[in-house]
């Protein structure tokens, strides 16, 4: 029953009222959507690592991660990938062949990491063969031989183009040193400075054919139809191969993986920060509030009204002012999210920074229930707290000495 | 003058408790900031400090061009002459010189890239402090042949003290190069591309390496007072010695570094922003609500004879001292707290210390304390509650008297 | 049937350092169906008088017997609660919730007291009527004369059913034509629901309509008489 009561006092002094409301809207929001754009840009990182690089989930022989040795590769691969292909919530399989070597064109040289692979299969992992432009010639074709697709960032290096001739050379397990020459079919460019400086690919044929056998696959690598099938795929391939090192995007990139956490954990504190500067001007109206109806409450307090309900009611007037600034505020940062997520916010200005960690220069921003859920609470628990003083000055009044009529 | 002052410190105490929180909002914003910047601040200073001094230096020379080329044939002959002027250029506290480039290494069965850089090892050890790092064996000595390896590649090579390491490239001119160098320590770098693939040997026997004749790829430059840098590379750049070469700034050379920083800085004062107008509305929320509240009294008082003018700078002066107190309150409070913790920087822990050190960083949460952003906040706070006041000032300027004095209140 | 009793009441404030003895051992006793007024100049104590008898306040010394119950006996929230109950109360001005309609403002004690939704409805409606303010129900105070205000406040005394009402100078903000149907109202109540009505006043024209004037002065009581065969009932 008081929350009605609260509801309407709220509102009696109108030019009061809507002077804080609007003030918590406009922290409100404004918090919110900077959240919106930080957790967009956090999405797309993961998004673009785990497309481009390290898909979901990744299983090598159990020490080849160590040293990236030639001869520590997965027996029998063609076996393990189809028993993965059948598990539910796996979107696609591939098998890749990983060595490190180097790589030379006429005029300069670069270590890096070589990545044979079957392009049709590949095509279904990672979206790497969309990363070419028009311009920067093309993407594997099974069929064709010893094509090599280069990042921007080691053509640059090296100094070389599409249709460019490089050598690549490798150790093989043997300890022999093998060249090949290779045609740079296209040249591709991710959001990762990091990745597009080491990686390149090759056809697995061309590199069984330099080795004279079929090429040891190193690394499997699978993609999910959904993210939320990670742990469940991680344990049933885990169990189903368990001399394998099996490893989701989480462990492979762990700083990706704390991202979003840390993100969450720094935002609510900012949000913090900011209702708690809200918090101030909170107090301030309902100690006016309390102090203005001082007779008033006199007389409440004097018909019967006892003090928890007193209490109650101030707090819910408390409550209800905050929360109106808040939910306006929400719906102001949904309606600019709206807006320009569609878009997208461009920051090329900044982009070379951001390149280098990883992230692309264009953000999208993105809602998030839950920090949505917790921002509201967050607001309601404001109101409350910002609801003691006042509430603890209207407890104070002696009803006697508030209705003696003046 | 001092009437109006006396009369508005009295007005301001009337309501008690609504001076004290809004004086409290102001000084917690303020000291908010106060101690985010400083934070901010010291943590850029820190991380530039860290590459800077203990890597690229303040300012290096190269051959003009080798930053966006940096290939073995882009080298440049640091001759005496350029050493002793770049030498006694004043401000100059060290110079090392490297010859820096690609190899293959080898030991056995495992061969991979590495990153070989010959070095003054006396010199270069007084400017990066090189030695912190050696975990075994013994820092190279002058004249050594032989070579250190970073510690991670020592283990992928199979390489400890004592063994030897065989290196292969290309060279000056594509000359052919390679060479068996014996290891005698061993590196451990906190940052994990350095631990994969440095290898340092003696400078000279760099040059035989890769038939370099006397050249080096950089000159690396550290300062006795950074903040004289620009004057410093004026001095570089304007001697005949240095026509042909690059003088680089260090932020030339960290430009991920530097746009990281930018990046960062602006959501730090995007989010000082949005602090400070909400701070803003709540004074601003103050201020109208006390220009309501007394209204009848500014009309009577008007009525008997004061100027509007004369009120209205009374309610200005009402409003700054709040102000005042609020930012001088802060001010003086966060005093202790960012002196002690600019002498006592926080140490950084477990996973997110373990991530800044991969880049190179000590794992700190240094402090600045500095006057620079103390005096922008603090003028900014002060811009905010002048702004504050045009509302009363104007709503006297333009009060009806009589309406005034009628009004409810 | 007595409903009040005051023993040796005594209430002494302090008022910037100098004490006032506001009730100056007082001994009283009222019973049920009177229609009680209670005169004396500004200052005379007759509004801490009625702030004790009604609870608002602690006595000094001396006892207060609110139908055997000992107030002083009574903790807080105990004493709130039996004001709730007990004693209906109509200020001089300030009585009614501004953001409130007339009836809600009658319905608010009821659901104070934890009446159902049926039973609350029907008595604000039947009491709105016996204070002649049947058409007002949906009124807010801001909209109601200080005349139709004060009904309100009466009604909402009655809707918590006390044993008595205590009215602190109800008619001081009104005009002639209201005081005098305000009182109308009062007398009728009185009458026909027996309910109890003590109240403080300097206005003659109220005064003439008691059945019974206490006098106080400084604190004391001076006079205590029973008018009742003088005034034209109605």
């Amino acid at each position: 029953m008081f929350w009605s009561i609260a509801w309407k006092n709220v509102w009696r002094n109108k030019l009061r009222s809507l002077l804080v409301i609007m003030a918590i809207a406009l922290g409100v929001a404004a918090a919110s959507y900077s959240a919106a754009l930080m957790f967009g840009m956090a999405t797309q990182k993961i998004k673009a690592a785990v497309s481009n690089e390290v898909s979901h989930i990744q299983l090598h022989q159990a020490d080849f991660l160590e040293n990236f040795e030639i001869r520590d590769s997965i027996p029998q691969p063609d076996q393990v990938g189809a028993g993965i292909a059948g598990i539910p919530g796996v979107k696609a399989v591939t098998e890749r062949s990983v060595i490190t070597g180097m790589t030379m064109s006429a005029t300069s040289s670069a270590g890096i990491q070589i990545n044979a692979i079957n392009p049709d299969l590949e095509k279904k992992v990672t979206t790497i063969y969309t990363k070419i432009s028009d311009s920067s010639g093309s993407y594997l074709a099974v069929g064709k031989r010893n094509q090599v697709l280069v990042s921007s960032k080691i053509a640059e290096k090296l100094k070389v183009r599409v249709k460019s001739k490089i050598i690549l050379r490798f150790q093989s397990a043997d300890g022999t040193i093998i060249d090949g020459a290779y045609k740079i079919c296209g040249i591709y460019k991710t959001s990762n400075g990091i990745f597009d400086e080491m990686n390149i690919f090759i056809n697995r044929d061309d590199l069984s054919r330099q080795l004279g056998k079929e090429a040891p696959v190193h690394e499997i690598a699978v993609l999910l139809s959904n993210n939320d099938y990670l742990e469940k795929v991680t344990g049933t391939i885990k169990k189903e191969n368990p001399a394998l090192s099996v490893l989701t995007w989480k462990q492979l990139q762990p700083e990706l993986g704390m991202l979003t956490g840390l993100l969450t954990i720094s935002l609510y504190f900012l949000l913090g920060i900011i209702l708690a500067a809200l918090a101030f001007g909170i107090v301030n109206t309902m100690l006016m509030v309390v102090l203005e109806r001082v007779r008033e409450l006199g007389m409440l307090m004097a018909v019967g009204m006892n003090k928890r309900n007193l209490f109650k009611m101030i707090m819910l007037e408390t409550i209800f002012l905050s929360l109106t600034g808040g939910i306006v505020g929400m719906v102001i940062s949904i309606a600019v999210t709206g807006i320009t997520a569609h878009s997208g916010i461009d920051l090329s200005s900044f982009a070379r920074g951001f390149e280098s960690m990883g992230y692309d220069a264009f953000i999208y921003p993105e809602l998030r229930p839950d920090f949505f859920i917790g921002t509201v609470v967050l607001v309601i628990f404001t109101g409350i707290l910002s609801s003691v003083y006042p509430a603890r000055m209207a407890l104070k009044i002696n009803p006697a000495d508030a209705v003696r009529g003046e | 003058m001092s009437s109006y002052f006396k009369l508005a410190w009295r007005n301001i105490w009337r309501n008690k408790r609504r001076t004290i929180i809004t004086t409290a909002s102001v000084l917690f914003a303020l000291l908010f900031a106060l101690i985010m910047r400083s934070m901010q601040l010291g943590t850029y200073r820190k991380m530039t400090d860290n590459l800077v001094q203990v890597y690229t230096g303040y300012i290096q020379i190269h051959k003009t061009g080798y930053w966006d080329d940096r290939d073995i044939n882009n080298s440049f002959d640091a001759s005496e002459s350029l050493m002793r002027f770049v030498e006694t250029t004043p401000n100059i506290s060290d110079v090392v010189p490297r010859l820096e480039y690609f190899a293959l290494a080898s030991s056995g069965r495992q061969t991979k890239g590495v990153a070989l850089i010959g070095i003054d090892p006396v010199r270069e050890d007084h400017f990066t402090h090189l030695t912190k790092w050696l975990s075994e064996g013994s820092f190279l000595k002058e004249d050594d042949i032989g070579v250190m390896v970073a510690a991670k590649l020592s283990r992928y090579l199979q390489l400890q003290v004592g063994d030897t390491l065989v290196l292969l490239g290309q060279g000056y001119h594509g000359i052919s190069a390679a060479g068996k160098f014996p290891v005698r320590g061993i590196l451990n770098f906190p940052a994990p591309d350095m631990n994969n693939q440095m290898v340092y040997m003696n400078l000279s026997a760099c040059r035989d390496f890769f038939s370099a004749g006397e050249n080096v790829t950089s000159l690396a430059i550290n300062l006795v007072d950074p903040d004289k840098i620009d004057e410093t590379i004026a001095a570089l750049s304007s001697n005949s010695l240095t026509r042909n070469l690059e003088v680089m700034k260090w932020d030339k050379m960290l430009v991920e570094v530097v746009q990281y920083i930018k990046a960062d800085n602006a959501s730090g004062i995007i989010f000082l922003a949005i602090l400070y107008l909400v701070i803003a509305f709540g004074v601003f929320g103050t201020v109208v609500m006390m220009t309501a509240e007394r209204r009848r009294e500014f009309g009577i008082m008007v009525a008997v004879g004061m100027q509007k003018h004369r009120l209205a700078l009374v309610t200005i002066i009402e409003i700054m001292i709040v102000g005042l107190l609020g930012i001088i309150s802060g001010i003086l409070v966060s005093l202790p707290i960012l002196s002690w913790y600019f002498h006592h920087p926080i140490a950084l822990t477990g996973e997110y210390a373990a991530t800044v050190e991969n880049y190179g960083i000590e794992p700190l949460m240094c402090f600045a304390f500095q006057p620079d952003f103390y005096i922008t906040q603090a003028a900014v706070v002060t811009m905010i509650v002048l702004a504050a006041t045009l509302y009363p000032v104007i709503s006297i300027l333009r009060m009806n008297v009589i309406k005034s004095i009628r009004s409810k209140i | 049937m007595e409903i009040i009793r005051l023993i040796q009441l005594h209430k002494i404030y302090d008022e910037s350092g100098i004490p006032v003895h506001a009730v100056n051992g007082i001994n009283l006793t009222v019973s049920e169906g009177e229609f009680t007024a209670i005169v004396g100049p500004s200052g005379s104590g007759k509004t801490t008088l009625l702030n004790l008898i009604g609870g608002l306040d602690k006595p000094t010394s001396g006892e207060i017997f609110i139908e055997g119950t000992n107030l002083s006996d009574l903790k807080p929230n105990q004493l709130i609660d039996f004001r709730l109950r007990n004693i209906g109360f109509v200020f001089q001005s300030f009585n009614l919730i501004p953001v409130l309609t007339a009836h809600e403002n009658v319905e608010f004690i009821m659901q104070l007291q934890g009446r159902g939704r049926e039973e609350r409805h029907v008595r604000t409606n039947e009491l709105l009527k016996s204070v002649g303010l049947e058409d007002k129900i949906d009124v807010r105070p801001r909209n109601l004369s200080g005349g139709q205000q004060q009904r309100v406040a009466v009604a909402r005394a009655l809707a918590s059913k006390p044993r008595f009402i205590l009215a602190d100078e109800p008619t001081a903000n009104l005009d002639s034509k209201s005081t005098s149907n305000l009182l109308d109202i009062m007398e009728k109540l009185n009458h026909v629901e027996h309910m109890t009505f003590i109240f403080s006043t300097h206005d003659q024209r109220v005064v003439s309509k008691a059945h019974r004037v206490i006098t106080i002065e400084d604190g004391q009581v001076v006079s205590d008489v029973n008018q009742e065969h003088f005034v034209h009932k109605v």
